[in-house]
């Protein structure tokens, strides 16, 4: 595998996403998000042109490194924000506490239900918080990085499309609870979507998405224990 | 002679990459002081525990950061890319249980986001009445 090559998907996978979001801030469409759309061109083209994703993955590893210091920027959004966190960190916790045990729960027993392997089972059981997060808790509970990235967009997706008919349906009075329910179960896609709804609502999900993930990779090592 | 605008534009950028160099750079010490002492501490808590404190200490100042962090939490989906990418590797099992890793995930998302929202409502419906209660103890 040639240097210049591994450094062209990189490149390619750097220039497309740009590409799409451009296309997407014209086109807003939920199905032209860059987050389904740039994805499904570059698996194309690599099955396309018989590429193993080794050599795709030999430079680009580069952005999965980048994950990292994405984290450890949420510091930002959660000190802007500490006033709101501080005004609702009771409901907010016990949303966050009870949405964590429900997704864990939830995916393990259905996993098991339907027969799913175990490595599956434990990937999905991380996949309602925020990629890096997940990628981090997934290997402590043995399940596998790549596979909890993967579930965790499919998550966003279907969050995204499900939260607001769900908000319709119940019997909800607080704001926050709507902002809630888009963080803990969509993560940085529910974010987007109840940003649309309103500031509020967003600033209440993209704290939840944080707390969650931050929380779930704290206890994966205790979960473990409960499988 | 670039216009003003270019200008502007440069100087953006230029300070969006020495702030998101500033981020990574405290995610490597985060990472080495987590090899180090904590393992148990993923680096990447580590460091957002540790910016988060020295944000609210006040040795650093929010507008060193911000730009380089809204770049990096904006464009999250560009790093994570590689990862969805893996799901080549995978094939089989997507043709084989791709089924039932949906309904797994749909109906645990709906679970999450039904039980989160009552939570949240239930307690902010309780602490919204005692705050109330409260009110109305003063009052008379």
């Amino acid at each position: 595998m040639s240097g210049v090559a591994a450094t062209g998907w990189l490149v390619l996978t750097v220039a497309l996403y740009f590409a799409v979001k451009r296309v997407h801030a014209r086109y807003p469409r939920q199905w032209l998000a860059p987050f389904i759309v740039v994805p499904v061109i570059l698996i194309a083209i690599l099955l396309g042109a018989h590429v193993p994703y080794a050599s795709y993955a030999s430079r680009s590893h580069w952005l999965s490194w980048m994950l990292g210091p994405a984290t450890v920027a949420f510091a930002v959004p959660i000190y802007d924000h500490r006033a709101v966190a501080r005004r609702h960190w009771l409901p907010l916790a016990a949303g966050v506490v009870v949405g964590m045990g429900v997704a864990f729960a939830s995916s393990v027993a259905l996993a098991h239900w339907l027969q799913l392997p175990e490595v599956l089972e434990r990937s999905l059981a991380v996949r309602s918080i925020s990629t890096p997060f997940a990628m981090m808790a997934a290997p402590t509970l043995g399940g596998t990085a790549d596979l909890a990235a993967i579930f965790v967009v499919v998550t966003g997706v279907v969050g995204m499309l499900l939260g607001d008919t769900l908000l319709k349906v119940l019997p909800l009075r607080s704001r926050v609870s709507a902002g809630a329910l888009f963080g803990a179960g969509a993560h940085a896609a529910g974010t987007a979507a109840a940003h649309r709804r309103s500031t509020d609502e967003g600033v209440i999900a993209s704290l939840t998405m944080i707390v969650a993930g931050v929380l779930m990779v704290i206890l994966a090592p205790f979960l473990t224990g409960l499988l | 002679m670039p216009s003003a605008p270019v200008l502007a534009r440069a100087h953006h950028a230029g300070r969006t990459v020495c702030q998101v160099i500033l981020i990574a750079l405290a995610w490597i010490l985060a990472d080495a002081l987590s090899r180090r002492f904590l393992p148990a501490v993923p680096s990447s808590l580590l460091g957002l525990g540790l910016v988060l404190v020295l944000l609210a200490s006040g040795v650093l100042r929010r507008d060193w950061l911000a730009h380089g962090a809204g770049w990096l939490i904006g464009e999250m989906l560009l790093f994570f890319v590689p990862a969805v990418i893996a799901i080549i590797n995978y094939l089989p099992l997507v043709r084989q249980s791709g089924a039932r890793i949906l309904v797994v995930i749909l109906v645990s998302t709906v679970c999450v986001m039904v039980s989160t929202a009552l939570a949240v409502d239930l307690v902010w419906r309780l602490q919204d009445r005692v705050a109330r209660a409260r009110a109305d103890g003063a009052q008379s």
